[in-house]
Protein backbone atom coordinates (compact mmCIF):
# COMPACT_ATOMS: atom_id res chain seq x y z
CA UNK A 1 0.00 0.00 0.00
CA UNK A 2 2.94 2.18 1.02
CA UNK A 3 4.74 1.22 -1.86
CA UNK A 4 2.30 1.87 -4.55
CA UNK A 5 1.55 5.56 -2.60
CA UNK A 6 4.97 6.00 -3.39
CA UNK A 7 4.71 5.39 -6.68
CA UNK A 8 1.68 7.43 -6.86
CA UNK A 9 3.62 10.54 -5.34
CA UNK A 10 6.36 10.01 -7.73
CA UNK A 11 4.12 10.19 -10.66
CA UNK A 12 2.34 12.97 -9.24
CA UNK A 13 5.72 15.13 -9.03
CA UNK A 14 7.20 14.23 -12.44
CA UNK A 15 3.46 15.46 -14.47
CA UNK A 16 4.54 19.01 -11.62
CA UNK A 17 7.68 19.02 -12.77
CA UNK A 18 6.67 18.31 -16.55
CA UNK A 19 4.00 21.65 -15.72
CA UNK A 20 6.62 23.70 -14.62
CA UNK A 21 8.91 23.15 -17.50
CA UNK A 22 6.07 23.94 -20.11
CA UNK A 23 5.25 26.78 -17.58
CA UNK A 24 8.94 28.34 -17.92
CA UNK A 25 9.35 27.97 -21.58
CA UNK A 26 6.09 29.90 -22.39
CA UNK A 27 7.03 32.37 -20.01
CA UNK A 28 10.44 32.47 -21.45
CA UNK A 29 8.89 33.06 -24.87
CA UNK A 30 6.51 35.23 -23.96
CA UNK A 31 9.57 37.25 -22.17
CA UNK A 32 11.49 36.87 -25.54
CA UNK A 33 8.48 38.41 -27.74
CA UNK A 34 8.05 41.30 -25.28
CA UNK A 35 11.33 42.63 -25.59
CA UNK A 36 12.82 41.77 -28.98
CA UNK A 37 8.95 42.28 -30.71
CA UNK A 38 7.76 44.96 -28.60
CA UNK A 39 9.56 46.83 -25.98
CA UNK A 40 12.96 47.32 -28.48
CA UNK A 41 11.06 48.14 -31.46
CA UNK A 42 8.65 51.08 -29.31
CA UNK A 43 12.15 52.64 -28.14
CA UNK A 44 13.76 52.91 -31.79
CA UNK A 45 12.68 55.82 -33.70
CA UNK A 46 9.48 54.75 -36.33
CA UNK A 47 11.62 55.04 -39.19
CA UNK A 48 14.08 51.98 -37.71
CA UNK A 49 11.15 50.05 -36.87
CA UNK A 50 10.99 48.21 -39.88
CA UNK A 51 14.89 46.95 -39.82
CA UNK A 52 14.11 45.41 -36.36
CA UNK A 53 11.10 43.97 -37.21
CA UNK A 54 12.09 41.75 -39.77
CA UNK A 55 14.64 40.49 -37.34
CA UNK A 56 12.40 38.47 -35.12
CA UNK A 57 10.68 35.00 -36.78
CA UNK A 58 7.88 34.01 -34.32
CA UNK A 59 7.31 30.51 -36.09
CA UNK A 60 11.20 29.79 -36.13
CA UNK A 61 11.07 30.65 -32.48
CA UNK A 62 8.62 28.67 -31.44
CA UNK A 63 10.01 25.60 -33.12
CA UNK A 64 13.60 26.25 -31.44
CA UNK A 65 11.75 26.31 -28.41
CA UNK A 66 9.02 23.10 -28.98
CA UNK A 67 13.21 20.54 -29.09
CA UNK A 68 14.34 23.26 -26.07
CA UNK A 69 11.08 21.85 -23.86
CA UNK A 70 11.59 18.53 -25.38
CA UNK A 71 14.80 18.81 -23.55
CA UNK A 72 14.21 19.74 -21.14
CA UNK A 73 11.20 17.20 -19.99
CA UNK A 74 13.71 14.43 -20.89
CA UNK A 75 16.20 16.03 -18.93
CA UNK A 76 13.41 16.26 -16.54
CA UNK A 77 12.04 12.95 -15.87
CA UNK A 78 15.16 11.11 -16.58
CA UNK A 79 16.62 12.69 -13.63
CA UNK A 80 20.28 11.38 -12.38
CA UNK A 81 20.77 9.26 -14.84
CA UNK A 82 24.01 9.77 -16.91
CA UNK A 83 22.16 10.04 -20.13
CA UNK A 84 20.49 13.48 -18.77
CA UNK A 85 23.89 15.19 -18.86
CA UNK A 86 24.62 15.60 -22.60
CA UNK A 87 20.95 16.20 -22.54
CA UNK A 88 21.17 19.39 -20.21
CA UNK A 89 23.79 20.47 -22.16
CA UNK A 90 22.38 20.65 -25.17
CA UNK A 91 19.15 22.14 -23.98
CA UNK A 92 21.56 24.93 -22.82
CA UNK A 93 23.12 25.12 -26.10
CA UNK A 94 20.01 25.35 -27.85
CA UNK A 95 18.64 28.19 -25.77
CA UNK A 96 21.82 29.99 -26.59
CA UNK A 97 21.27 29.34 -30.18
CA UNK A 98 17.61 31.14 -30.07
CA UNK A 99 19.48 34.05 -28.27
CA UNK A 100 22.27 34.22 -31.40
CA UNK A 101 20.21 33.68 -33.87
CA UNK A 102 17.78 36.65 -33.03
CA UNK A 103 20.75 39.03 -32.64
CA UNK A 104 22.15 37.29 -36.05
CA UNK A 105 25.23 36.09 -34.42
CA UNK A 106 26.03 39.67 -34.04
CA UNK A 107 26.70 40.85 -36.95
CA UNK A 108 22.91 43.17 -37.11
CA UNK A 109 22.20 44.79 -40.28
CA UNK A 110 19.31 46.57 -42.06
CA UNK A 111 18.02 49.51 -44.70
CA UNK A 112 15.39 51.97 -44.75
CA UNK A 113 14.40 53.98 -47.47
CA UNK A 114 13.93 57.73 -46.78
CA UNK A 115 12.58 60.46 -48.83
CA UNK A 116 15.24 59.80 -52.11
CA UNK A 117 17.96 58.00 -50.09
CA UNK A 118 18.37 54.23 -49.06
CA UNK A 119 20.47 54.48 -45.44
CA UNK A 120 21.65 51.13 -44.37
CA UNK A 121 23.12 50.53 -41.05
CA UNK A 122 25.69 47.71 -39.91
CA UNK A 123 26.39 46.94 -36.71
CA UNK A 124 28.65 44.19 -35.40
CA UNK A 125 28.32 43.26 -31.84
CA UNK A 126 29.40 40.15 -31.58
CA UNK A 127 31.90 40.70 -28.40
CA UNK A 128 29.25 40.87 -26.03
CA UNK A 129 28.10 37.18 -27.36
CA UNK A 130 31.18 35.54 -27.11
CA UNK A 131 30.80 36.24 -23.35
CA UNK A 132 27.80 35.08 -23.52
CA UNK A 133 28.86 31.57 -25.26
CA UNK A 134 31.64 31.36 -22.22
CA UNK A 135 28.78 31.59 -19.57
CA UNK A 136 26.64 29.24 -21.34
CA UNK A 137 29.36 26.55 -21.83
CA UNK A 138 30.94 27.23 -18.41
CA UNK A 139 27.22 27.12 -16.37
CA UNK A 140 26.81 23.99 -18.74
CA UNK A 141 29.55 22.30 -17.76
CA UNK A 142 29.29 23.31 -14.13
CA UNK A 143 25.32 21.72 -14.10
CA UNK A 144 26.75 18.73 -15.67
CA UNK A 145 29.87 17.78 -13.29
CA UNK A 146 27.15 18.71 -10.46
CA UNK A 147 24.54 16.33 -11.62
CA UNK A 148 27.40 13.88 -11.79
CA UNK A 149 28.65 14.64 -8.54
CA UNK A 150 24.74 13.34 -7.15
CA UNK A 151 23.46 17.02 -6.41
CA UNK A 152 20.37 18.07 -7.52
CA UNK A 153 20.60 20.99 -9.48
CA UNK B 1 29.58 24.27 -3.02
CA UNK B 2 28.00 24.79 -6.40
CA UNK B 3 25.50 27.58 -5.76
CA UNK B 4 28.09 30.19 -4.92
CA UNK B 5 30.29 29.82 -8.08
CA UNK B 6 27.00 29.37 -9.99
CA UNK B 7 26.33 33.13 -8.86
CA UNK B 8 29.74 34.04 -8.77
CA UNK B 9 29.83 32.70 -12.47
CA UNK B 10 26.31 34.45 -13.11
CA UNK B 11 27.51 37.64 -11.35
CA UNK B 12 30.77 38.28 -13.13
CA UNK B 13 29.47 37.43 -16.51
CA UNK B 14 26.80 40.31 -15.65
CA UNK B 15 29.06 42.47 -14.64
CA UNK B 16 31.48 41.99 -18.09
CA UNK B 17 28.41 42.16 -20.24
CA UNK B 18 27.63 45.79 -18.89
CA UNK B 19 30.76 46.79 -19.21
CA UNK B 20 30.91 45.76 -22.94
CA UNK B 21 27.18 46.84 -23.52
CA UNK B 22 27.70 50.73 -21.72
CA UNK B 23 29.83 51.99 -25.05
CA UNK B 24 27.24 50.86 -27.02
CA UNK B 25 24.50 51.67 -24.91
CA UNK B 26 25.51 54.96 -24.01
CA UNK B 27 26.64 56.00 -28.06
CA UNK B 28 22.86 54.20 -28.85
CA UNK B 29 21.09 56.54 -26.56
CA UNK B 30 23.13 59.86 -27.46
CA UNK B 31 22.33 58.89 -31.72
CA UNK B 32 18.63 58.56 -31.00
CA UNK B 33 18.51 61.49 -28.77
CA UNK B 34 20.35 63.94 -30.43
CA UNK B 35 20.57 63.16 -34.50
CA UNK B 36 23.32 65.94 -34.61
CA UNK B 37 26.18 63.38 -32.52
CA UNK B 38 28.45 63.37 -35.48
CA UNK B 39 27.73 66.12 -38.53
CA UNK B 40 29.83 65.33 -41.53
CA UNK B 41 29.67 68.43 -43.99
CA UNK B 42 31.89 70.17 -46.88
CA UNK B 43 32.55 73.09 -45.94
CA UNK B 44 33.56 74.49 -49.26
CA UNK B 45 34.42 73.67 -52.85
CA UNK B 46 37.26 75.54 -55.15
CA UNK B 47 38.09 74.31 -58.39
CA UNK B 48 41.64 73.84 -59.05
CA UNK B 49 42.26 72.95 -62.62
CA UNK B 50 38.62 71.90 -64.26
CA UNK B 51 38.93 67.72 -63.40
CA UNK B 52 39.72 68.62 -59.77
CA UNK B 53 38.70 70.02 -57.08
CA UNK B 54 40.30 70.71 -53.38
CA UNK B 55 37.06 70.38 -50.37
CA UNK B 56 37.05 71.16 -46.81
CA UNK B 57 35.49 68.33 -45.11
CA UNK B 58 34.65 69.24 -41.16
CA UNK B 59 33.48 66.22 -39.21
CA UNK B 60 32.21 67.34 -35.80
CA UNK B 61 31.69 64.48 -32.69
CA UNK B 62 29.27 65.82 -29.84
CA UNK B 63 28.83 62.22 -28.02
CA UNK B 64 30.71 60.41 -24.83
CA UNK B 65 32.41 57.40 -26.03
CA UNK B 66 35.53 57.90 -28.20
CA UNK B 67 35.20 56.90 -31.83
CA UNK B 68 38.00 54.83 -33.23
CA UNK B 69 39.15 54.49 -37.31
CA UNK B 70 36.80 56.62 -38.86
CA UNK B 71 36.45 56.55 -42.24
CA UNK B 72 34.77 58.37 -44.82
CA UNK B 73 34.37 56.80 -48.44
CA UNK B 74 33.25 57.80 -51.39
CA UNK B 75 32.46 55.27 -54.22
CA UNK B 76 35.38 53.03 -54.00
CA UNK B 77 37.83 55.62 -52.25
CA UNK B 78 38.54 56.27 -48.77
CA UNK B 79 38.83 60.16 -48.46
CA UNK B 80 38.89 60.62 -44.85
CA UNK B 81 40.70 58.52 -42.03
CA UNK B 82 40.83 59.61 -38.89
CA UNK B 83 42.33 57.08 -36.36
CA UNK B 84 40.52 58.66 -32.72
CA UNK B 85 37.80 60.73 -33.26
CA UNK B 86 37.15 62.08 -29.16
CA UNK B 87 34.30 64.40 -27.40
CA UNK B 88 33.61 68.05 -28.67
CA UNK B 89 36.58 67.36 -31.52
CA UNK B 90 35.97 69.06 -34.80
CA UNK B 91 38.30 67.42 -38.08
CA UNK B 92 38.87 69.59 -40.59
CA UNK B 93 41.04 69.05 -43.43
CA UNK B 94 41.37 70.03 -47.23
CA UNK B 95 41.34 67.14 -49.89
CA UNK B 96 41.61 67.33 -53.69
CA UNK B 97 39.14 64.96 -55.32
CA UNK B 98 38.56 64.75 -58.96
CA UNK B 99 34.98 65.99 -60.61
CA UNK B 100 33.88 62.83 -61.06
CA UNK B 101 34.20 61.68 -56.82
CA UNK B 102 32.73 65.05 -56.69
CA UNK B 103 29.34 63.67 -58.64
CA UNK B 104 29.90 59.98 -56.79
CA UNK B 105 29.30 61.87 -53.19
CA UNK B 106 26.31 63.39 -53.92
CA UNK B 107 24.69 60.34 -54.90
CA UNK B 108 26.19 58.80 -51.54
CA UNK B 109 28.69 58.04 -49.24
CA UNK B 110 29.50 55.32 -45.92
CA UNK B 111 30.83 56.60 -42.74
CA UNK B 112 32.16 53.97 -40.82
CA UNK B 113 33.87 53.60 -37.59
CA UNK B 114 34.32 51.64 -34.33
CA UNK B 115 32.63 52.51 -31.20
CA UNK B 116 34.91 52.42 -28.12
CA UNK B 117 37.25 50.20 -29.81
CA UNK B 118 34.56 47.30 -29.47
CA UNK B 119 31.98 47.57 -32.03
CA UNK B 120 32.19 48.18 -35.81
CA UNK B 121 29.87 50.63 -37.31
CA UNK B 122 29.07 51.05 -40.47
CA UNK B 123 26.23 53.79 -42.16
CA UNK B 124 25.91 54.03 -45.94
CA UNK B 125 23.62 56.66 -47.68
CA UNK B 126 22.81 55.89 -51.05
CA UNK B 127 20.57 58.10 -53.49
CA UNK B 128 17.51 55.82 -54.79
CA UNK B 129 17.96 56.04 -58.41
CA UNK B 130 14.70 57.15 -60.38
CA UNK B 131 13.50 55.27 -63.30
Amino acid sequence: MTGSLGIEEKRRDIIYGVLYKITISLLFLLIFIIVFDILIPALLPPEYRSVFEERINIMHLISYLSVFLSLNIVDYVLGKHPVAIPIRLLSKFLLLLIVLDALSYGKLHGSIVYNDYVISIYFDISKPLYVLIIITLVLGFLDAFKKISGEEV
Amino acid sequence: MYAPLKLGIYLLGAVILLGLLSPLIVFTLETLTNPGVIMFRIKSAKNIDEEHYSVTISLVYNGTVTLYDVQVIIGNKTILTIPKLENGKEYITTINITKQDLKVASNGYILRFNIGGLYDFKYSVKKVEKK
